[in-house]
């Protein structure tokens, strides 16, 4: 198998072509559009938005407060976001590609209504960039700096929500170099951390995985909307499953004579069933019908991935292409829908059926019906020749068909921004490049980190406040606090959430000042986060003052403890080196 | 080397392989390449080592050719390119974008339109609306005298949306005795866009042209920011609005004679219209008098313009006055002198022959310049009020009664005459909505 990953990430510092913040307002209006694929620069309309537009839908644009004309498409776009232009180059930078001298803005042709325009904005920075990952060199084909797309909206299929529109994404995309399900996580992985260098937006949905993998004699295959680092290696193997089954089915298809496409109103053999679904299908004036398969008894029910059968592959081509809830095929326990013996025997019979033929079985209206078993036929007749090019969606692990693949042809110009030279955003981001994750982790281990803690703390979402703490306390101990303790307190259930930076900048400068001692910590930090008393408070009240040298002999020699009795008794006052220090066992 | 060969360039940083584009920045100094990828970019002239001719790239053309048949059952619509780039594509030669306008280039770009009607397509001039002049209002009457004289059922012009406004005033006054919709369409989003509200605006005007019973010139624009209406306006009672919104036509102090909903039906606001009537004959008073001259009042204005419009002998000045019908001509201090001489230069180009009209700088509502001195003043030396009409139809309609008359009275009783709907005589309450 080869693999490329896509990563795209959203930046911080506002939209990249208008005024807006990124934003979470509800929607107080509403736009309804409908979009058609126009030619590309080419002439050539492309495959996939073509396939979108012969869905022909009407899209529900939900607009809040904090969006502007431009997302609604009534304005032209604003000059580039230079902050955000500035964090992408530097993002080329960190991965050794090479900036083109002039950057154009294209619109690159998306039809399926996530973007008010109909396209996507984006621009390609650089090219021939590298990272180095467990010893091997994994190349970095582009770097391109583009708009993320609206959400799908709250109301379903067609409502999208325009807060996230034109947020900037820097994209990066690998060469097809990976080799393991391991590796492509890996890799993603290391672009992860690197990116968290820049100025980016963190948390859930900031940053997507796409995955093209090809597998040796199958076909090249988009997997998009990858949510989780934890899913890349399953969704990578799954896949790779998925298309070594199909090139092992095709096989086996191809002993079978290719079906013809011979649809059958089938609902009189089903007038007094019991099926519940296909009762209330009648009642709705719908009609069953079924599309023969003869010799394809078993091939339906074969397992390209976890759950996921070569059935459930026609069912997501049928679903898309015609908007039908799904089909049922002869591979499947029939019995469980509801459907008798007798009218499964009945069936047999009138479509002429043996033990080795099968059938696929559709509910709904005629039109949409026969476009979905079409649409099954279609598929079926492909599987004899190839494995379709395709952009499929995740699905945790697994991943259903989405579109076509799309090809290049969507690309054309944005006439509405002028190109951009390079030079003076190259020098302004060479200036201010942050370091790389690998010159970090030698950074904190020469300021005291061990091995363990410093790549704890380079995976962290606390790497920019480490900067702030460990100016004011013991690096070491700023590390232990917010990657240990934290942790350990959040286990037992203290609302650690409410340890923000002034808090715990707070602690840590306390910590330097007060000495309190670090046995000590706990306590302190569990009254921070359920009460707004500040440390110095909490010291006093708690009595957590530490001793010094004179309180420690006095109080030894008062009580007449020995180094562990008194450290039983004062551990959360004194240094246990000043005790051994001062007291002999 | 020509542009949309394969060429691959080699610099100091790498080669680049792609398709060379003309280059669009400034000074010419880069070479834009189209990448396989699909992306430009631009690779700076200095930094290039060489370039090598790899192949010549062959533009392939999505547009079918294909026969348009003729269905009798279906209105004839001629639809009539007068501009702008509601009907057009990126031209990859150039960059720029360019009309289509053969009839299998329109039906494949919209191709609903098929459905709707026969339609008939020429160009008559290819212009951005903002150079359009005189000349053409009186090409583009023409033109659409001479497809009317065809038997068409209706005419749609395409043009650009900056001057729209003023160029359907021109058609109405022109136009006389209409046997047939005159219907002008626009974009605020260029149709090679997937976004673009060409299509819609389009279809919209074709179906009120083909479908309803009106005949005159009119404006069809979306209603609204969605696909959902569009509104057909009264030609000189529009105005562009809004620099960029779909929606930025606007009835200024008038009912929108009708709306067209997505599915094609058409409600009219207007119950008194001119109804269709082939065998009605169309009058054509095509021509505009080139000498007139069109100004804004505001604080602190100077009189030299006055010197300005005596020496070169503009006929008539229409300007868009403040308030009710006011200009600056009254000394009160020391600091208002220059009104004075205002004043006294405007009551000498009037008294040597010129026109001065005012109109509402206000737009909404009507002048009235009996209700202030100053304006009973200007009225008393001769200042025609344009009472309700907006300032660029008055403009357009003076140039037009001076290409034909040149007597201050009879100007005047013409600036005063309904021809096209620009005067209306009642302000309805309704009819002003000020957003919140």
């Amino acid at each position: 198998m080869k693999c490329g990953l896509e990563i795209h990430q959203q930046l911080n510092g506002g939209k990249l072509f208008c005024s807006c913040a990124a934003s979470n307002s509800p929607p107080v209006e509403h736009i309804f559009r409908s979009l058609y694929a126009s030619v590309g620069e080419l002439g050539v309309k492309d495959r996939a938005a073509a396939f979108e537009e012969a869905k022909n839908k009407e899209f529900n644009y939900l607009v809040s407060d904090d969006v502007c004309l431009v997302e609604c498409d009534e304005e032209p776009p604003h000059e580039i976001n230079k902050h955000a232009l500035v964090t992408a180059i530097k993002g080329a930078l960190l991965l050794n590609a090479s900036l083109f001298d002039e950057l154009h803005v294209m619109r690159k042709i998306v039809v399926d209504g996530s973007n008010t325009s109909g396209f996507q904005r984006t621009l390609l920075l650089a090219e021939g960039g590298y990272i180095k990952v467990e010893n091997r060199r994994i190349d970095i084909q582009t770097v391109c700096l583009e708009e993320d797309s609206a959400s799908i909206g709250n109301k379903g299929k067609g409502t999208y929500n325009l807060n996230r529109l034109g947020v900037p994404l820097i994209e990066i995309a690998t060469a097809p170099q990976i080799t393991s399900p391991s590796e492509a996580r890996a890799v993603a992985e290391n672009i992860g951390q690197i990116l968290r260098s820049l100025d980016v937006r963190r948390g859930i949905g900031t940053i997507r995985q796409d995955i093209n993998i090809s597998v040796e004699g199958g076909s090249r295959v988009e997997i998009k909307g990858v949510q989780s680092l934890n899913f890349i290696s399953d969704i990578v193997r799954n896949e790779v499953q998925r298309q070594k089954t199909l090139l092992r089915l095709k096989k086996k298809i191809r002993t079978v004579a290719k079906p013809v496409l011979n649809i059958k109103n089938v609902s009189k053999i089903f007038a007094n069933t019991q099926c519940s679904l296909v009762k209330r299908a009648f009642e709705e004036g719908k009609n069953v019908f079924v599309l023969p398969l003869p010799g394809f008894k078993n091939l339906l029910g074969v397992e390209l991935m976890p759950a996921f059968r070569f059935g459930s592959e026609l069912s997501d081509y049928a679903k898309i292409f015609s908007g039908v809830k799904g089909i049922i095929h002869g591979d499947e326990n029939l019995l469980k829908y509801g459907f008798s013996e007798n009218e499964l025997d009945s069936l047999n019979a009138y479509l002429k059926l043996g033990k080795k033929d099968n059938f696929v079985m559709c509910i709904g209206n005629r039109q949409k019906a026969f476009k979905a078993l079409e649409a099954v036929h279609k598929r079926i007749i492909e599987a004899y020749h190839k494995i379709p090019e395709e952009t499929r969606m995740a699905d945790k692990t697994i991943s259903h068909f989405m579109r076509p693949m799309p090809g290049k042809d969507r690309m054309y110009p944005e006439t509405d921004i002028r190109p951009i030279l390079s030079k003076k955003y190259v020098e302004i981001a060479k200036n201010n490049l942050p370091p790389l994750p690998s010159e970090i982790l030698k950074h904190y281990k020469k300021i005291g980190l061990n091995e363990e803690l410093a790549e704890a703390l380079l995976k962290s979402k606390y790497r920019s406040s480490f900067e702030k703490f460990s100016k004011v306390a013991e690096p070491k101990f700023v590390a232990v606090i917010l990657l240990q303790t934290i942790k350990k307190l959040k286990r037992e259930g203290t609302p650690v959430e409410k340890l923000d930076e002034k808090k715990l900048l707070d602690f840590f400068e306390s910590f330097s000042k007060l000495k309190f001692v670090k046995a000590a910590s706990e306590k302190i930090l569990r009254q921070l986060s359920s009460t707004n008393k500040t440390v110095k408070q909490i010291i006093e009240e708690e009595s957590l003052r530490p001793l010094g040298s004179k309180d420690i002999k006095r109080l030894s020699k008062r009580e007449k403890l020995n180094y562990n009795q008194f450290m039983a008794k004062y551990r959360l006052k004194a240094d246990p080196k000043d005790v051994k220090k001062l007291i002999k066992n | 080397m020509k542009t949309v060969d394969v060429v691959e360039v080699k610099t100091k940083k790498g080669k680049y392989r792609g398709i060379l584009l003309p280059s669009s920045s400034k000074n010419n100094r880069t070479l834009v390449l189209k990448l396989s990828s699909g992306y430009n970019i631009g690779i700076l002239k200095k930094n290039i080592i060489s370039i090598r001719k790899i192949a010549s790239h062959k533009a392939k053309s999505f547009h079918k050719k294909r026969k348009i048949l003729s269905d009798s059952s279906k209105k004839t619509i001629s639809i009539l390119h007068c501009g702008g780039t509601i009907a057009s594509k990126i031209d990859y030669e150039t960059g720029a974008v360019t009309p289509l306008f053969s009839p299998q280039e329109i039906i494949s770009l919209f191709p609903e339109l098929e459905k709707l009607a026969n339609i008939k397509t020429r160009r008559v001039t290819n212009i951005f609306s903002e150079n359009v002049r005189f000349k053409h209002y009186e090409l583009f009457a023409t033109e659409i005298a001479k497809e009317i004289k065809k038997g068409v059922d209706g005419i749609i012009v395409t043009h650009g949306t900056d001057t729209l406004g003023y160029t359907a005033a021109a058609l109405a006054f022109q136009l006389q005795n209409l046997p047939v919709p005159v219907i002008l369409v626009g974009a605020q989003r260029s149709s090679d866009r997937p976004s673009t509200d060409a299509r819609f605006n389009l279809i919209s005007a074709v179906r009120f042209a083909a479908n309803s019973d009106f005949a005159g010139v009119a404006v069809c624009m979306h209603g609204s920011p969605s696909d959902t209406f569009c509104l057909v306006h009264p030609p000189c009672k529009v105005r562009k609005m809004h620099t960029s919104r779909r929606d930025a036509f606007v009835t200024v102090n008038d009912k929108p004679i009708a709306k067209i909903d997505k599915n094609g039906k058409i409600f009219f606001y207007k119950k008194k219209y001119l109804r269709k009537d082939k065998k009605r004959k169309l009058k054509l008073f095509g021509g505009f008098e080139e000498n007139v001259i069109f100004l804004k009042i505001y604080p602190n204005m100077s009189p030299k313009i006055f010197d300005f419009i005596i020496k070169n002998k503009f006929k008539g000045v229409v300007f868009e006055a403040t308030g009710l019908g006011h200009m600056p001509i009254q000394k009160v201090d020391e600091y208002s002198a220059p009104n004075q001489r205002i004043f006294s230069k405007l009551k000498k180009y009037v008294k040597s022959g010129g026109i001065v009209v005012f109109a509402p700088q206000a737009l909404f509502g009507r002048l009235n310049m009996n209700v202030y001195s100053t304006g009973r003043k200007l009225s008393d030396v001769g200042v025609i009020s344009a009472g309700d009409m907006l300032p660029e139809t008055a403009f357009i309609k003076l140039a037009w009664i001076l290409k034909r008359v040149n007597k201050k009275d009879e100007v005047e009783r013409l600036m005063n005459t309904n021809y096209a709907g620009e005067l209306n005589s009642r302000s309805k309450l309704e009819l002003f909505k000020v957003i919140i």
